[in-house]
């Protein structure tokens, strides 16, 4: 064993390629290189070949590449547990064995990974079952879990894998000679080491290390096997540290932004820049976020979990669909996440079918709502998977079906080019995701081969799915590097950022193990197993931040906000030298990509043409459309001309006020059509009927709601204050006006009183105080113009016009009726050709093209549809600017 | 703040080794006095920060304390690293890292998450729910009968804020049920009898109207008496209409008969509500407890728990637990408290299990004690602050205040002093202010008598044009430094999350920057609104009131005349779109810029959609806005609303999907009112804006209290919960007066009267809390009608003119004041920065395969290569069809197999092979070239290289070459069956060629490709031009320009008509001549 050691930047790892080259023209196939991380393979490959050399991509490979290689070239093929079957198989094992002393938490996800964790912990150690039970006196703990490790041992050993110990023993056999370096590690674990050990008996191994207290171990491992040391001259480069504060993170997150277009403008290529990221779920998408606006191409070595991605929502959903009966809304989410269906128009309007029809289930419903077209197709052809759920196949099968679902059936449709680099990320993301939810399921039919049901087998295949995770490809030359700082801490470049520096990620406190204490700890290694206590952690984090200081040769920039993600305080780590001035970060942002929008010419439609067509629109209207008119222009234009219309109402939130009051409407018509039944009855029924064409769900709320209204049937029908001569209900009537427009309304109901007398009567189901309100309205035109209607259609003489309250019984309007002592408001003069004039002025001034937001009720804004759409506050916040004053600005 | 302690702070200060009680009263540098206290136990009585447990009552509170302790520290490394893993935080926080650390102790899931506040209400109601449908599932005809006897049957936050209740006294639903009736019992005969006993032994003279009421009452009574088998409407009837009136009875019977009608009368009444609604609250009780599994059950399934059972595991492991009991006591050698008078229960009980013997350090303030609303219990410090006297421990009064103006605590004395629920004590001011000649109290009473909605909005707008005027004109003098206040100095503080709405509306008009504590505000700003618009317009576009409020919004920005026209084309708005994404010249009547920016729109849109699904949702966001030319800037108002919906995105929409993240939205905005801890980002100059609940413990030196007239009704409630009575309800009055507040039963009417006492308490101590937040200037604002002033207002409007209180009263509008946004915004600017040019976008390697596939179609190479779609053709999905061996849907895949066979055969890989694969490498071994391998002096089988071409690393694997007289051959074995495509494999072997003219510094002499199912040999010269090819793949892969090449060969690609859009538009056998098929294809044509 040779060992090299050298202060970072001094020529290590140029050495290890000088060396490499020379032995490459001799025996260029037992040659590696061996490096601690994927990446930082492809890092060495592209050195090596900028050199000009050609070489066998194989020759620089990652330990645990490394470990397989050596293990695979064994008669037997050793092979390493897929993480997601050991994930299936620690499951089981802790449902089996039900230890008392994890009664109370086996079934949790958290415990199975608390063993999986363990179990590495442990392997890594160089540790067994075996060895584990001989050490005595540990804490409760110890004994389950020795004897679920060794099940589950056993189980992997069925399974044909091994665990990670029993791989690297295993390679042991393995005596071919090779020349070995390995460059870049900072520590190895007690396994690790017991494997250069007995690499170091048949291959020529070269250990390249960093000259520092980090390495300490390393460099005293290979003292102890005789290396031969050297150690290159030359001192620890010593980067410029520049520390900078943010307000927050997104500042932050922007200056680093600054700082690298900066130092790109200054010559330093982006591929030779970093970001060294400790809490990726903070930081990851925020610097994506930052980098796309400002401009900045990025590769995030970051996996990301599968279970999320479309791909896996697709076809995991149609499995659990065939298993629960297709149930709308989750089917309906499944079928959505179809990169070819999901965004067609077809499907939109199926979307909105299915949501309008929730709640449901079944194939044969759901088929139902699909027009007929490729997309009913389709979706018939994937829905006949039902099917599954009655076969018993081997797993090896099932993996076929899935395989065949998923190759055939998750494709999108015509793929455009990606339009940028962000683009074509997502469009891989589909892919990667496929491949990695068949690899997860695929590791499932290593367990034994007897026929199971769809249910058992998609049960262990979802817990590998759960814990498998994607990672797109991604290979563009010039890019800035961002990574978890463990990964960078391997790498050279010009410039590194350290993100998020705060007290609360550096150093990072670690989690004791909650399996085996810290005393626990001190007897394992008093007995030879070497496991980590808090204090080496800490080592560990200190060693962590110090190497990372060294990996720059410019530039080595510190910063962290003073507020988290949720706005609250955090400190400075205390690694940064507290004397250390930081500097603050200016505020700035990208200059914009596309044009902005310019100001909205909002509120009139001026062409004569359009004119035209919105005459032809509304030729006929109703009456409750012209109060939409008179309340508010815009509001009508939104309403009844654009037709503007919102996603369906989900199923709990159905039951609304419209809908209540046209079953009460609905029954009053057929009621006053006919006396002689019980208007409770009627009431009923209609109530049933709407509960089924408008798919209101059974439950609670339904039946508040029934009793509620039933009450305010009961009270209706009980109380009438006076006997016409006649009565008509529901009576359709038309008011003409210049356009010519035809205004349409029904009147609830009509009572006459000798030849020419009558009351017209509006039954409202809404809130009594608002009922009041609508005869205070100079505003609302359906009083007067029911009078003009009854007036100008039907002849007769309108003394009276009421709104009857039904919720509270209580009866508000103008008149007088006859016979009767109601007391109403005196009809006002000229009421309805004063209603008939305001109507004309307002048409023909919309037909002319004004569709302002212009509300006459501002109180009605807060229940109108449009409010968003209309802008209405911002008009306001303009008047009042308008209106005058002083400027304080 | 005080930078020599006071008397009392020492003595505070001093470790005693005894349990000790601080009351501590507003501004008297608690803060300062809890931290140096820690200091002095480290550093003069060396405790480890380890066995240190302090608990603050927010989060702030903690971070707060963390940092002034890294201050004191940081000259000693040592010491702050200790301080790193300190026991500092709010009591949650304790319990979280308590259990985390003993998780299978404690019997819970080892990676539990915890459920905010927001959370965890939305899960109880969708469980409380789901119970209430169950019960009108399962027992049809009960339920019905419930909802009829309720009072009123909304009664799910109700249930809910009693369920938080028991859970807070830590009491379980069972043992509620379990709670006796609170009344006495009575006997509607004893009682008529007593009252006949009473009435016959009225003096024998009295008035005539004396007369007429002993007669109507023993008249009463003897129904009474005979009610027993009564209905229950009829027996309440008859309760009502008791005709006692007190005023004619004689004097000597008053006290009695009063007692008879306070007590008796609504006794008598709770009797029969309890006996007739005992089924009911017999059925509440179970829906509480299916609702209370059910809660139980998913957040097992979520591995979460909620605040709460936070606190009830913790207290469960300690109890149950005596090795961590023991453990955990033995540990901390002192244990800090603050805030100690809003502990509840169940967290008493916490704290009693932690804290050993002597070691407990609590600080509280009883006229501070405002969360009762949210079950704390007072009493408890009252309790130890007593015992703690009693027992002659530590006992220390902090009365100095340090904070305020002396005439702002005058007021505070003269207006709340003897109030209820105050404990009356002197405010001795500690420092002292510069004299000045405005008053310091100013009173706001606006009048507005028609309406109330009219009225809070005219008092928001004057609360801003007060802002507006004292901004820079008003002198502050703490610390002796003379300024001008600014926005920052300013709080407004309001009852209620309600109130705050008209203030923030009327800042937003008048342009004042501000921050406000209610959740998630932004949401419901403009940009907040847009954006929510525009995701729901890429869920599906058919939501048109969202896609309009996009294109009208500066997202878009077209007029409503387009709007028009766009709906014209299709009848819709979406389906306008939808035809003008297809068919761009839809566009020729619209004014042009207004196409251009639908068109552009429409375009986006389909990307966006595209995407949607697999990008994180904040990186869409920041895309489509982008795409949209929307920018904001970084610390204004916009800017900070499109960053927090970001955020939201970024923390909400990760593990949701667009739909879920929307539903998110609606569930936040309709909790906007409900306030969370507030957030301590300093937003730089703005005004905070927050209940007066969360100013608890800040200081402003400019406070307002606004909407005084606004109160809470909480003792009211159709369900009540107080530890001592339980659950109370109140029932349906059948027969009472219309709008009738129902029939409280037992245990409501109890409750109710202890509720009515603690909400008034409670109202004059959160005013207390409110005042004294201010330094040098109060204001105390109210809008009112007609009727008196109520609530706060009623307070305050005892307060007369003096040197020190202004008050103005008017009905008038303020003057309009508006301030410029640019002015709001951070002083120092923003810096615009240029996108950088980008080059280098291209691989950085590429493997020979998939160039060869380049030289052949670009786009086959994008499609198959680039992004990665395996090309198998999909022949339609039949889920009972499964892939067979010899399924010609599967032949390229099968090709493949074989191929793959044949190469490691041939490389010499021991294997178990097919008969077709034996034969076919045996095509090639007996063949002439075969032999010549056999007779070369070096051969190599599978190498593989990497070489650097330009750049670029090109990566590779020769089939076999070999030296044969002094001359490299290179061979490539194809088991395809197309041999006429031999040219399409030039690059390949060229930049074989290459590799080993690079690798042994010699250039092959000839190149092979063997055809093995004809047994073809094909030459194939090596001077491709390898560079250039590289150069346009790195020229494509720059620009993302991948063009089909439409040919012959077409139809054999895995990708026609399908992924690639050749073929697509028109009848494809017209496009692509029948000459120009392959072989093969035609066959499978
Ligand atoms: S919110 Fe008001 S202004 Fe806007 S459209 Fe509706 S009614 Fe008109």
């Amino acid at each position: 064993m040779k060992l090299i050691r050298g202060a970072p930047g001094s020529g290590k790892t140029a050495l290890v390629f000088r060396e490499f080259k020379d032995t490459l023209r001799s025996d260029a196939a037992n040659l590696r290189i061996v490096v601690p991380t994927a990446t930082l393979v492809r890092h060495f490959q592209h050195e090596l070949a900028r050199d000009r050399i050609v070489f066998s991509p194989r020759s620089v490979v990652s330990l645990n590449r490394f470990i397989r290689e050596r293990a695979a070239a064994l008669p037997n093929e050793p092979k390493q547990i897929p993480d997601g079957l050991l994930r299936v198989l620690v499951r089981d094992a802790l449902d089996r064995m039900k230890f008392p002393e994890f009664a109370s938490v086996a079934g949790t996800e958290g415990m199975a990974a608390v063993i999986v964790d363990t179990i590495e912990l442990f392997e890594n150690a160089g540790c067994t079952p075996d060895k584990l039970a001989s050490v005595r006196k540990l804490g409760p703990h110890a004994k389950p879990f020795e004897k679920l490790w060794r099940t589950v041992r056993d189980a992997v050993r069925q399974c044909g894998y091994h665990l990670r110990g029993d791989l690297i023993r295993a390679t042991a056999a393995n005596t071919q000679p090779a020349r070995i370096w390995l460059d870049g590690f900072l520590n190895f674990s007690p396994i690790e080491y017991a494997f250069l050990r007995e690499l170091s008996k048949t291959c020529n191994v070269t250990l390249a290390i960093t000259d520092s207290k980090a390495t300490e171990e390393i460099y005293r491992f290979a003292v102890s096997l005789g290396a031969k040391d050297r150690l290159l001259p030359g001192k620890s480069r010593k980067p410029r540290t520049i520390l900078v504060e943010a307000r927050t993170l997104e500042r932050e997150a922007d200056e680093i932004a600054r700082r690298i277009i900066a130092l790109e403008e200054q010559g330093t290529a982006f591929r030779r820049l970093a970001v060294a990221v400790r809490e990726a779920a903070t930081w990851v998408p925020l610097l994506k976020g930052t980098f796309s606006r400002f401009g900045i191409p990025a590769r995030f070595y970051f996996s990301s979990p599968l279970g999320k991605q479309p791909a896996a929502v697709f076809l995991g959903g149609l499995i659990s669909a065939v298993l629960a009966g297709w149930d709308f809304e989750t089917t309906l989410t499944t079928l959505r996440a179809h990169p070819r269906w999901g965004t067609s128009a077809a499907f939109d309007r199926f979307d909105f079918a299915v949501r309008e029809a929730m709640p449901g289930r079944g194939v044969a419903d759901l088929l139902a709502l699909c027009e007929d077209g490729w997309l009913r197709e389709d979706i018939a052809a994937c829905l006949k998977i039902d099917a599954w759920k009655t076969s018993l196949l081997k797993p090896a099968e099932w993996l076929k079906r899935f395989d065949a679902l998923a190759t055939n059936l998750y494709r999108p449709g015509t793929l455009d080019t990606a339009r940028d680099a962000v683009s074509l990320q997502s469009a891989r993301s589909h892919v990667a995701a496929v491949r990695s939810w068949l690899d997860a399921v695929s590791s499932i039919t290593a367990l034994p081969e007897q026929p199971v049901s769809l249910e058992n087998f998609w049960c262990a295949a979802s817990i590998a799915v759960d814990a498998a995770v994607i990672h797109p490809a991604e290979d563009r030359a010039n890019v800035v590097h961002v990574m978890s700082v463990y990964e960078a801490r391997q790498w050279d470049v010009a410039a590194l950022f350290v993100c998020g520096m705060t007290d609360r990620d550096f150093p990072r406190q670690h989690s004791p193990n909650l399996l085996f204490p810290e005393n626990d700890i001190d007897r394992l290694r008093t007995a030879g197993v070497p496991l980590r206590k808090a204090a080496d952690y800490e080592q560990d984090e200190r060693w962590l931040f110090e190497s990372l200081c060294t990996r720059a040769s410019d530039s080595l920039v510190l910063s962290y906000p003073r507020h988290d993600a949720s706005g609250k305080s955090v400190q400075r780590s205390r690694l940064v030298d507290f004397d250390r001035q930081a500097e603050s970060a200016p505020l700035c942002r990208p200059v914009p990509q596309a044009l902005t929008g310019e100001p909205v010419r909002a509120g009139s439609v001026d062409t004569p043409a359009l004119h035209a067509e919105m005459a032809r629109l509304h030729q006929s209207i109703s009456l409750t459309a012209l109060e939409d008119l008179a309340q508010c222009r815009f509001r009508f234009f939104s309403g009844r001309t654009l037709a503007l219309k919102a996603a369906p109402e989900r199923p709990g939130e159905r039951l609304t006020p419209r809908v209540t009051g046209s079953i009460l409407h609905v029954a009053l018509e057929r009621w006053l059509a006919d006396k002689t039944r019980d208007f409770v009855e009627v009431f009923e029924a209609v109530f049933d009927e709407t509960c089924r064409t408008d798919h209101l769900p059974a439950g609670y709320k339904l039946e508040v709601e029934r009793i509620q209204f039933r009450e305010i049937a009961r009270r209706v029908s009980a109380n009438d204050l006076w006997t016409p001569d006649s009565s008509q209900v529901e009576l359709p009537l038309e008011i003409e006006f210049p356009g010519p427009i035809k205004v349409r309304c029904r009147i609830d109901r009509l009572d006459t009183f000798g030849n020419n007398d009558c009351v017209i009567v509006d039954y409202k189901s809404s809130k009594t105080a608002n009922v009041q309100k609508l005869v205070a309205s100079r505003t609302r035109l359906q009083g007067p113009l029911y009078a003009l209607a009854v007036r100008e259609n039907l002849h007769l003489n309108p003394v009276a016009m009421l709104y009857w309250a039904v919720r509270d019984d209580q009866r508000y309007g103008w008149g007088k009726i006859p016979g009767a002592d109601v007391p109403l408001e005196p009809m006002p003069d000229n009421w309805a050709n004063d209603a008939k004039a305001r109507t004309i002025e307002r048409l023909s001034g919309f037909l002319a093209g004004a569709v302002h937001a212009h509300p006459e009720e501002t109180e009605q804004c807060r229940w109108c549809e449009f409010s968003d759409t209309c802008r209405v506050e911002t008009l306001v916040e303009i008047e009042r600017a308008a209106g005058g004053g002083s400027s304080a600005g | 703040m005080p930078v020599n302690f006071t008397k009392d702070q020492h003595s505070a200060i001093e470790y005693r080794k005894l349990d000790a009680c601080v009351t501590a009263g507003p501004g008297s540098g608690k803060t300062t006095v809890l931290v140096e206290r820690y200091r002095s136990l480290i550093e003069d009585h060396r405790f480890e920060p380890r066995r240190i447990l302090a608990i603050t009552f927010t989060e702030k509170a903690a971070a707060n304390m963390k940092s002034k302790l890294a201050e004191k520290f940081a000259h000693d490394p040592l010491r702050l690293r200790e301080l790193e893993s300190a026991w500092v935080s709010t009591i949650h926080g304790f319990c979280a890292r308590l259990l985390k650390e003993n998780a299978i102790a404690a019997g819970i899931d080892p990676r539990f998450a915890v459920l905010d506040a927001r959370e965890s209400e939305e899960l109880q109601y969708s469980c409380l729910n789901a119970a209430l449908d169950e019960l009108v599932e399962q027992r049809h005809a009960e339920a019905l009968e419930l909802i009829e006897a309720l009072q009123t049957p909304y009664v799910v936050n109700n249930l809910l804020d009693a369920y938080d209740g028991i859970r807070s006294a830590g009491k379980t639903v069972a043992e509620i049920r379990a709670i006796a009736n609170p009344s006495a019992s009575v006997d509607p005969q004893s009682v008529a009898e007593s009252l006949l006993r009473q009435l016959r032994s009225w003096p024998a003279t009295l008035t005539p109207a004396r007369r007429t009421q002993q007669s109507a009452l023993l008249e009463w009574a003897q129904r009474l008496a005979e009610s027993n088998a009564g209905s229950f409407a009829e027996f309440v009837r008859l309760v009502h209409d008791c005709p006692l009136h007190l005023g004619k009875v004689p004097e000597s019977e008053k006290e009695t008969l009063r007692e008879f009608k306070e007590t008796l009368l609504p006794s008598l009444i709770a009797w029969a509500v309890d006996r007739h609604t005992a089924r009911f609250r017999a059925l509440i009780f179970d829906v509480l407890t299916r609702f209370d599994d059910l809660y139980a059950e998913r957040k097992r399934v979520l591995g979460s728990l909620d605040f709460n059972d936070l606190e009830r595991c913790t207290v469960d492991l300690l109890r149950r637990n005596d090795d961590v009991r023991a453990r955990i006591r033995a540990q901390f050698l002192q244990v800090m408290l603050d805030e100690f008078q809003d502990i509840n229960e169940q967290q008493s009980s916490l704290i009693e299990l932690v804290r050993g013997e002597d070691v407990f350090f609590a600080v509280g303030d009883i006229n501070q004690s405002i969360y009762g609303f949210r079950h704390a219990r007072p009493d408890i410090f009252r309790g130890y602050e007593a015992a703690v006297t009693d027992s002659g421990k530590h006992s220390v009064q902090l009365l100095d205040n340090f904070r305020s103006r002396n005439e702002i605590l005058r007021c505070v004395e003269s207006l709340l002093n003897g109030a209820e629920g105050i404990a009356s004590r002197e405010l001795v001011a500690g420092v002292s202010f510069r004299s000045k000649s405005t008053p310091s109290i100013e009173v706001l009473k606006i009048r507005e008598d028609s309406d109330r909605d009219e009225a809070s909005a005219r008092e928001a707008r004057w609360i801003a044009h007060r802002i507006l005027s004292l901004r820079g004109t008003l002198e502050l003098s703490a610390d002796d430094k003379i300024r001008h206040a600014d926005f920052s100095d300013f709080a407004v503080l309001c009852r209620n999350g309600d109130s705050m709405k008209p203030i923030l509306e009327a800042f937003d008009h008048t342009g004042i920057p501000y921050v406000s504590g209610r959740r998630q505000s932004f949401l419901l700003s403009r940009e907040g609104r847009d954006i929510t618009a525009l995701l729901h317009t890429i869920a599906n576009p058919r939501d048109t009131i969202a896609l309009a409020t996009v294109l009208r919004s500066p997202l878009v920005g077209i007029g409503d005349e387009s709007l028009l026209r766009v709906r014209l084309l299709a009848g819709s708005l979406s389906g306008g779109l939808n035809v003008i994404s297809y068919d761009s010249e839809k566009l020729a009547d619209f004014a042009p810029r207004d196409a251009e920016k639908i068109e552009r729109f429409a375009r986006n849109l389909k990307r966006w959609r595209a995407e949607q699904p697999v990008m994180p949702l904040e990186l869409l966001l920041v895309r489509a806005l982008a795409d949209c030319g929307f920018q904001w800037d970084p610390g204004a108002v916009r800017g900070d609303n499109v960053e927090n919906f970001l955020h939201l995105a970024r923390t909400r929409g990760e593990q949701r999907d667009l739909l879920e993240f929307l539903a998110e939205i609606e569930s936040l905005q309709k909790a906007i009112n409900l306030e969370s801890d507030l957030s301590d980002k300093d937003a730089g100059n703005a005004v905070q804006v927050m209940t007066a609940h969360a100013a608890k413990g800040l200081e402003f030196p400019v406070t307002i209290i606004a909407a005084m007239d606004k109160g809470t009704q909480r003792n009211s409630a159709p369900v009540t919960f107080t530890p001592a009575f339980g659950l109370g309800l109140a029932w349906n009055d059948s027969g009472g007066k219309k709008n009738s507040s129902g029939l409280d039963d037992s245990w409501q009417w109890h409750n109710s009267e202890e509720l009515k006492d603690r909400e008034k308490q409670e109202a004059h101590r959160l005013l207390y809390v409110a005042m004294t937040r201010a330094g040098e200037h109060l204001i105390l604002s109210y809008s009112r009608g007609k009727n008196r002033p109520s609530n706060w207002a009623k307070i305050v409007d005892t307060l007369e003119p003096s040197e020190h209180i202004s008050i103005l009263e008017t009905e008038a509008e303020p003057p309009v004041w508006r301030l410029s946004e640019s002015r709001a915004i951070a002083e120092d600017g923003v810096l615009t920065l240029d996108r950088p040019e980008i080059s280098g976008r291209h691989d950085s390697a590429v493997n020979v395969t998939s160039l060869a596939v380049f030289a052949d179609c670009p786009r086959k190479y994008y499609l198959e290569r680039y992004v990665g779609w395996n090309g198998r053709r999909s022949s339609g999905f039949d889920p009972e069809d499964l892939p067979r061996e010899d399924d010609s849907g599967d032949a390229d895949e099968n090709a493949a197999d074989l191929g793959s066979a044949v190469h490691e055969l041939l490389a010499g890989k021991p294997g178990v092979y097919s008969d077709d694969a034996k034969r076919l490498a045996n095509v090639f071994l007996t063949c002439e070239l075969g032999k010549r391998v056999e007779s070369s002096a070096r051969v190599e089988r599978e190498w593989d290289f990497i070489v650097d071409v330009e750049g670029t690393l090109v990566r590779g694997t020769v089939d076999l070459w070999f030296e044969d007289s002094g001359e490299i051959v290179i061979v490539d074995y194809k088991t395809d069956r197309v041999p006429d495509r031999a040219t399409s494999y030039s690059p390949q072997l060229a930049l074989y060629g290459l590799a080993l003219e690079r690798a042994l510094g010699k250039r092959p002499k000839q190149a092979w490709l063997h055809f093995l199912r004809t047994n073809t040999l094909v030459e194939v010269p090596l001077d491709y031009d390898v560079k250039k090819i590289i150069g346009e793949l790195r020229a494509a892969q720059n620009t993302l320009k991948f063009p089909l090449n439409e040919r012959g060969h077409c139809r054999a690609c895995r990708f026609y008509r399908s992924l690639c859009p050749a073929g697509q538009q028109a009848n494809a056998s017209a496009e692509i001549p029948a000459s120009q098929m392959p072989a093969r294809s035609a066959e499978a044509s």
